[in-house]
Formats: structure tokens, C-alpha cells, sequence
């Protein structure tokens, strides 16, 4: 039975897809798991994997060519079919293409951009099944043969020193190598609300080949992921932060790279993206620049929700004097593995105050509001040309050291790539913090279909007053944007109350 | 609690049983008049008389089976082998009788027999009497194999291998005898299969038993000088194995270095990697670590033999290679 490949759901905003490359041409031989093709979808540029072996038979959806989720794409046989054998020697045919060993160099080749490619290929089964059932959708991109959603997988992985599309007349084997997984780099790093995390910014290209090798290089020394020698402790270290090990050096016996080396290079990573934070590409004078998917995806949303969401702006004084001494004093005992930000304490905070508020957790549908059952805070993240928004879920039941780990952990995946769609799904409030650009004051716009969002600013030094006196204080401005809809200014200024008292009283976010 | 050795922990953990249960007895060679070839037994055969405390010809095979059947009997025989490296002639006894009686006879049978015997190297004793042969024993089912690294262990060990209604090995090293340490007085037993976190540490897992506890400490110390903080586990019995507490470990610490003083190939350190691995393998961060002694028959010559043990500088560097 020919098998129907569709445009998968990759997130839960996703209505289309765009192919940018095929990784395997007709007659190419498939197995479960290999790297499909690249898929543009709204959020990021994504990997379809195989979820079966194989032949691919025919290609419905060119590249460049865009397709509603569900559309069929491709076809394929499964493998030992009769149909496989059909496919192969047709393909052979059509492509000239002679004796066996041909073919099996053909198929070699094809081969090689899933082993060069994601080392950090995430299965989206949970992410379907979540985000299906949040949505109270059926997503079943091969409900034909019974497989479900889950089959599918999805990877992404930045490169961000590789951005250039290869040179015309480039073959197409070395672009496939070379491109394998397309790019987003990270401008933005882990928020923070200190401006003093900022580091001036060295000569950037001679940074970025130390701390990021280029793809080129990359490319040309790459080996399937599993050759890497590494410890498996680092190996897992390096899936969960989504760490491409092929960048990775080893510092163990015989250079294997060990967990040690992989914290290393997380550090620096961090280290980079605050560098490039500094002088991020910012466009050519009197030029055009086509829009990404992504960028027309925010293009679109943004528009819509500033149309539809009547939107009100509540700010709110905090003083950090507080916030600055634990977040020190947790660093001093030094009792966790992740440092706390500001960020991370924000969470928290926000967490524990939309309990309270929990109108503020929800969403306005068709006359009513939905409120949902569990606290999942988005963290904005700007990424190259654009924002991803990963999912901190059910952050109502998360200690401040568990908010960390798991923000940490999302925000570094910015920069690596290989977001599941569930990171990047299912949010119900949002908190934009450009603390670490040391800005005053800022409001943002909803995120749709969330009620509200809450812009962090900078702590900065100002004067406060005191005990009747006026002295230098450390304050952070807060704006929530909320939907007018749902919500009166009174709810919002309570919320900034309690946010506000939890901020200044943070021994609170201790004990919860 | 006195601080007594090793030595005298087993004579007075030998005497309380013995006065507590009257089917407990001792015999071997040389055990009565003699007190024992390393004086274990020094002083037991004036107080509880030549019937508990027996001298037996020279034949392991003998006393060995002599002490199954009393043990089948309803006795709780205590045979003490003047060295391990004689225990061989024993092994049909041990591993034919003793370690199966309960079993063939579908449990209507138990082996209640205590089999103590002195092993080791590092006095130039040469290759036939300088042996370390605890896999021999842990490779048999049907074995309790208990191996004390401390006065303390040493009695409180003896204590519940007596009342064990199990064949237990129990192996003392040589070099022990005199070492000294506090002992509880009286009523003092150490479970089976429990080990015994000497130090804890975060970077890496010392495991080990025996005398080569004592070197994994010292190079735990010398480790620490380094900034390396090493976690030392004593596993003080083989059978049952405590791989909880090992597991528990090396995830924390990620690296696993199994030290003992038997031959490498095949013995203690390859079947503690291998549950381990089992175990624990996306926790590693290194491959486990065997530092053993050399698989040759021990040398006589005393700089060889120091050679051939594993030694304090040998941990350092297993340890160093893997953090």
C-alpha cells in the first residue's frame, strides 16, 4: 500500500507549510527516522522525518512550494512492497541510471544529511497529542495506515554562522550537506533583567569561529551523531539542552567528550549570544528583504491581535532591593546548579499572582472565557529575524530552582534549535523582559489568544523614599497589556499588587 | 566501644557467639592448642574445651565436609581454613555440597556453616599463599561471601554469619589482623548486602571491600588535596552485592572505580562495571575503572609483589583519569 506522506501540524498556529528542500528524491531509500525534508511552518523551520522504511515513490509538493496542513506531500513504499522494487528501478530508469552500484552510491549520498543532520531530533509525539488535545483537534497525518500522529517527528537545529544559501551551481548533494537544517540564529539570549550581563562585543567573526564552528567546517567534518565519542552522561546532558555534540569539544580520555564539556560549552554559547545581542544584523539601507514565514507569521498575529484585542496598559514600580539580595544570596550558598535570573524570579512571581488572578490566565472565545486549568508562562525570545515564544508548562506547580532548570534549558534551546512543537505551544500569559537591554519602560502586544502580557524593564538605581527618607533604590518597571475584553484595569492593578508584593517580599517564592 | 583489632574483634565476635548459642563450635587446623596460624582463636579452647573447639587433621576436604554434615546435623559449625589458598582442596565440599544441599533437598536441608579463612598478598609469601580468591566463591550460587574491611565489620559481620542459615564465606585479609579500630562491646551485628559509605564525595565512586578500603581512603585524602572529592563505599559482603548503593552513587558522581585485590581479568571489578552499566549507564560520564592486581602469579620478590598489588598511587590514577 502506497503510503501518503501530509503536511504535518508541527504547532498548534500552524495552517500551512512550506517545503524549502527535499532531502530524499523519488526511488531514494527510506528508513524510520531519516530526514524527509525541511519544513517552513509559522514558528521555525522544522525537519519531517520518516516514520517508516521505505522507498520514496513520488514528490506532490515542490520546494519553495507552500501546502495547507494535511495536503498530501509525497508518497511512499513501504518497504519489501512490490512497489518498492517498481519505484527503485523506475527511479533507476529515469535518472539514467545504470548498474546497482549506482544506485547504492545514490543512496549513500542521500543518506548523508540525516546523519549530518539533527543531532537533537526530538519524536513530536507528545507534542502532538498535547497540543492536539488542548485544541481539541484530531491530528492525524497518517490516519490511513493507523499510525498516529506520534510517528512523526519533527527536529530543528540552528546554525547560526551559516546563513548564506550555497552558491549557484552549488551541487546539490553539498547543499543538502551544508544546509541540512536551516538557520536561525539567536540574537537574543536568556533574559535577564540586569543590563550589566552585557559584554562588549570582540571582533565578531574571530569570536563566532571560536565559539561556533561554521557549517562549512562543520559539514566537512561531520559524523553521524552516534560516532561522537561521548560519555553517556554527556550525551544525555547534550539532548536535553539540545546541544549538537558535533560542536562540542572532548576534553576526557582520547578527547571524549565528557558532561563537563558540554556545561562548557553551554556557558559559552550563553557568552555568544550576549556578544551578538550587541550588534545584531539590523538590515541594508535602500534594500528589500522578503519575510520569512516566521516574520510573516508575527506580521499577521501581531496585526490581529492589536485589530481585534481592545488592549489597556497597567505599570507598576517595583522595588528589587529584595529580588537583588536573594538572587545574590542564592548564588553565594550556590545550593543549586542553575543560577536564578531575574527572569526565572519573575516567573515565579507571576506564577504564584495569576493564581490569584486567574482571569488573567485565559483566553476570550466566542462571548466567553476560558480559563485554563494550568499556569504555562511563555518566555519571548528574540532568535534572528524574529521571536519564539518556548513554554514553561504548569509553572504553578514548579519550585524557583525547577522554573530555572527548565527556562534554562528552553532558552538555550533558542540558540541550538531543536524546539518540539509542545515547547512551543499551549502558553496562557506571556512575559516579554528586555531588562537585559536596560530599557525604562516598554508595553507589549497580547499574544493571541492569551488575555495578557506582562513587559519587563531594567532594575535600575533610582531614588525611592524610605522611611520618610529618599535614598538609591533598585526598581524595575512592569506594564501589562491585557484584553478589555476579559479583564477591567481594577483586576490589572491587583495583579501588579500582589505581583508587586511577592517581587518584594521574595522569600514567598522560597517556600512554594 | 574499645579500640581493639581486627584480630581480637573476630576472637571476642567468635567467643559471644559461642556463649550465646551452644550449637556453635569451632574447628581446623591448629585452632585449639595452637590459638590459630594468625591467632584468631587464641584463648577459646581453656574456656569452652576441646569439644567446641577442635584441631582436625590436614585435610580441607575433610573438615570441610565434616563441618556440612554437622551443619545439616542442626549444629552451626564455625570452620576455620588456615588460608584461602588451601581452601581449594575444599572447593568440591564447598561449591558441590555445601552451596547446593538446601536446594537439592527442595529446602527440607540448610547449611547453617561458617567457613572463615585468612587471604591476601603483600608479605612475600609467593605465588601459592598470596591469593585473593573471593570470585571464586561469588561466582557460585548458594554462597554468602562476606569480606570485612574494619574491626568493627569484622565482629559485627561474624555475628550474622553465624546465625545465617546460609553457607558463608568469610574471608579476612592478612595484612588486617593488626589493624586497630572501635569496636562495640557486646551485641553487634552488620546486615548483609548493606554497604558502608566511608566518605562521601561528589566527583567520583570509589567502590571497593577488603583491605583495599583502607588504600581507597588514603587516596581519597591525597584526592582532595587535588580538588578531586572522592566517595568511598566499603561493600563489605560480595553476596549479597549492594548495587543499590553503588547505583545511588555514580549517579550522583557520574565516574565508577572499582578497587580489589584479586587478579583483574574476570574478577570482582568486571561484574561490578557490569551492573553498573546495567544500571546506570546514561549516568556515566567514563567508562568504570578496574584497579585490581596484576594477572600474574604474585611474585616473591618484594618489589615485584608491591608491583603486582594494586597500591594507593594506582586509585589516584584510576580516579584522575576519569574526573
Amino acid at each position: 500500500m502506497a503510503g501518503e506522506i501530509t503536511m504535518p501540524k508541527l504547532s498548534d498556529t500552524m495552517e500551512e507549510g512550506k517545503i524549502l528542500h527535499w532531502l530524499k528524491r523519488p526511488g531514494d531509500a527510506v528508513r524510520r527516522g531519516d530526514a524527509l525534508a525541511e519544513v517552513e511552518t509559522d514558528k521555525a523551520d522544522m525537519v519531517l522525518e520518516s516514520f517508516e522504511d521505505g522507498v520514496l515513490t513520488e514528490i506532490k509538493l515542490k520546494e519553495g512550494e507552500s501546502a495547507p496542513v494535511g495536503t498530501v506531500i509525497a508518497l511512499m513504499a513501504p518497504a519489501g512492497s512490490g512497489a518498492e522494487q517498481a519505484a527503485r528501478v523506475q527511479a533507476q530508469a529515469e535518472s539514467g541510471g545504470g548498474g546497482p552500484g549506482e544506485a547504492a552510491d545514490q543512496h549513500g549520498k542521500a543518506e548523508r544529511p540525516s546523519a549530518t543532520g539533527p543531532v537533537s531530533a526530538v519524536r513530536a509525539a507528545a507534542a502532538h497529542s498535547i497540543a492536539g488535545r488542548e485544541l481539541g483537534e484530531k491530528l492525524e497525518p497518517q490516519a490511513a495506515d493507523g499510525k498516529t500522529p506520534a510517528e512523526f517527528s519533527i527536529a530543528a537545529q540552528a546554525q547560526p554562522e551559516h546563513e548564506t544559501e550555497p552558491a549557484a551551481g552549488t551541487s546539490r548533494e553539498q547543499q543538502r550537506e551544508t544546509d541540512t537544517i536551516r538557520v536561525h540564529a539567536v540574537l537574543g539570549g536568556r533574559p535577564s533583567a540586569m543590563p550589566s550581563v552585557i559584554i562588549a562585543p570582540p571582533p565578531e567573526t574571530e569570536d563566532a569561529a571560536r565559539t561556533y564552528p561554521d557549517a562549512s567546517e562543520a559539514g566537512a567534518e561531520a559524523k553521524p551523531a552516534h560516532r561522537y565519542k561521548a560519555s553517556p552522561l554527556a550525551r544525555r546532558a547534550a539532548e536535553e539542552a539540545g546541544v549538537d555534540l558535533a560542536h562540542v569539544r572532548g576534553s576526557g580520555p582520547d578527547g571524549r567528550i565528557t558532561k563537563r564539556d558540554v556545561d562548557k560549552f553551554l556557558r559559552e554559547q550563553q557568552l555568544f549570544r550576549r556578544r551578538r545581542l550587541v550588534s545584531p544584523r539590523e538590515g541594508t539601507l535602500g534594500s528589500r528583504e522578503e519575510m520569512s514565514k516566521m516574520r510573516q507569521t508575527i506580521a499577521q498575529r501581531m496585526a490581529s491581535s492589536k485589530r481585534e484585542i481592545p488592549h489597556f496598559y497597567v505599570t507598576a514600580e517595583i522595588d528589587m532591593e529584595e529580588a537583588v539580595r536573594l538572587k545574590e544570596s542564592l548564588e553565594a550558598a550556590e545550593l543549586f546548579d542553575e543560577d536564578i535570573t531575574y527572569n526565572d524570579i519573575v516567573v515565579k512571581a507571576c506564577a504564584l499572582a495569576l493564581l490569584r488572578y486567574p482571569r488573567l490566565n485565559a483566553s476570550y472565545e466566542n462571548g466567553g472565557l476560558n480559563i485554563y486549568p494550568d499556569v504555562n508562562i511563555g518566555i519571548a525570545v528574540a532568535i534572528e529575524d524574529g521571536l519564539v515564544v518556548p513554554v514553561l508548562r504548569e509553572c504553578q506547580r514548579l519550585s524557583l530552582p525547577e522554573i530555572a532548570r527548565a527556562a534554562h534549558r528552553l532558552v538555550a534551546k533558542a540558540s541550538q534549535g531543536g524546539f518540539t512543537s509542545v515547547e512551543l505551544s499551549g502558553g496562557t500569559f506571556t512575559i516579554s523582559n528586555m531588562g537585559m537591554l536596560g530599557v525604562e519602560h516598554f508595553a507589549a502586544v497580547i499574544n493571541p489568544p492569551q488575555a495578557a502580557i506582562l513587559a519587563v524593564s531594567a532594575i535600575k538605581d533610582r531614588p525611592v523614599v524610605r522611611k520618610g527618607q529618599i535614598v538609591i533604590g533598585k526598581t524595575m518597571m512592569v506594564t501589562i497589556s491585557c484584553d478589555h475584553r476579559i479583564v477591567d484595569g481594577v483586576v490589572a492593578g491587583r495583579f501588579l499588587q500582589e505581583l508587586k508584593r511577592f517581587l518584594e517580599n521574595p522569600a514567598s517564592l522560597l517556600l512554594q | 566501644m574499645a579500640q581493639i583489632s581486627y584480630r581480637e574483634a573476630l576472637n571476642q565476635a567468635i567467643k559471644e557467639e559461642m556463649d550465646r548459642d551452644e550449637r556453635v563450635f569451632i574447628m581446623g587446623e591448629e585452632v585449639g592448642y595452637f590459638g590459630g596460624a594468625f591467632k584468631v582463636t587464641d584463648g577459646l579452647l581453656a574456656i569452652f574445651g576441646e569439644k567446641r573447639v577442635r584441631d582436625t587433621p590436614i585435610s580441607e576436604l575433610t573438615l570441610v565436609g565434616a563441618g556440612v554434615g554437622a551443619a545439616m546435623g542442626g549444629l552451626r559449625p564455625v570452620v576455620e581454613l588456615m588460608t584461602v589458598n588451601f581452601g581449594l582442596l575444599a572447593m568440591d565440599q564447598i561449591v558441590n555440597h555445601a552451596a547446593k544441599i538446601h536446594y537439592m533437598f527442595g529446602g527440607q536441608a540448610k547449611v547453617p556453616l561458617v567457613i572463615r579463612a585468612p587471604q591476601g598478598g603483600g608479605h612475600q609469601l609467593g605465588a601459592q599463599h598470596s591469593q585473593s580468591l573471593e570470585e571464586y566463591f561469588v561466582h557460585c550460587p548458594g554462597l554468602r561471601v562476606v569480606i570485612p574491611a574494619t574491626p568493627a565489620d569484622a565482629k559485627g559481620l561474624f555475628k550474622t554469619a553465624v546465625r545465617d542459615d546460609n553457607p558463608v564465606i568469610f574471608l579476612e585479609h592478612e595484612s588486617l589482623y593488626g589493624m586497630k579500630g572501635e569496636v562495640a562491646d557486646g551485641e553487634h551485628l552488620v546486615p548483609f548486602g548493606q554497604a558502608n559509605v566511608l566518605r562521601a564525595g561528589s566527583d567520583a565512586t570509589i567502590v571497593s571491600y577488603s583491605k583495599c578500603v583502607n588504600d581507597a581512603l588514603k587516596a581519597a585524602e591525597a584526592l582532595e588535596e587535588r580538588g578531586v572529592d572522592a566517595e568511598v563505599i566499603d561493600l563489605r559482603t560480595l553476596n549479597p552485592l549492594d548495587i543499590d548503593t553503588i547505583v545511588e552513587s555514580v549517579k550522583k558522581t557520574g565516574a565508577a572505580i572499582v578497587v580489589y585485590e584479586g587478579w583483574r581479568t574476570g574478577g570482582a571489578g568486571a561484574e561490578i562495571a557490569a551492573q553498573i552499566y546495567e544500571a546506570a549507564f546514561d549516568s556515566l560520564d567514563a567508562p568504570v575503572q578496574r584497579v585490581a592486581s596484576m594477572d600474574v602469579p604474585m611474585p616473591y620478590n618484594r618489589h615485584l609483589e608491591a608491583a603486582a598489588l594494586p597500591s594507593v598511587e594506582d586509585i589516584i590514577r584510576a580516579v584522575e583519569h576519569v574526573v
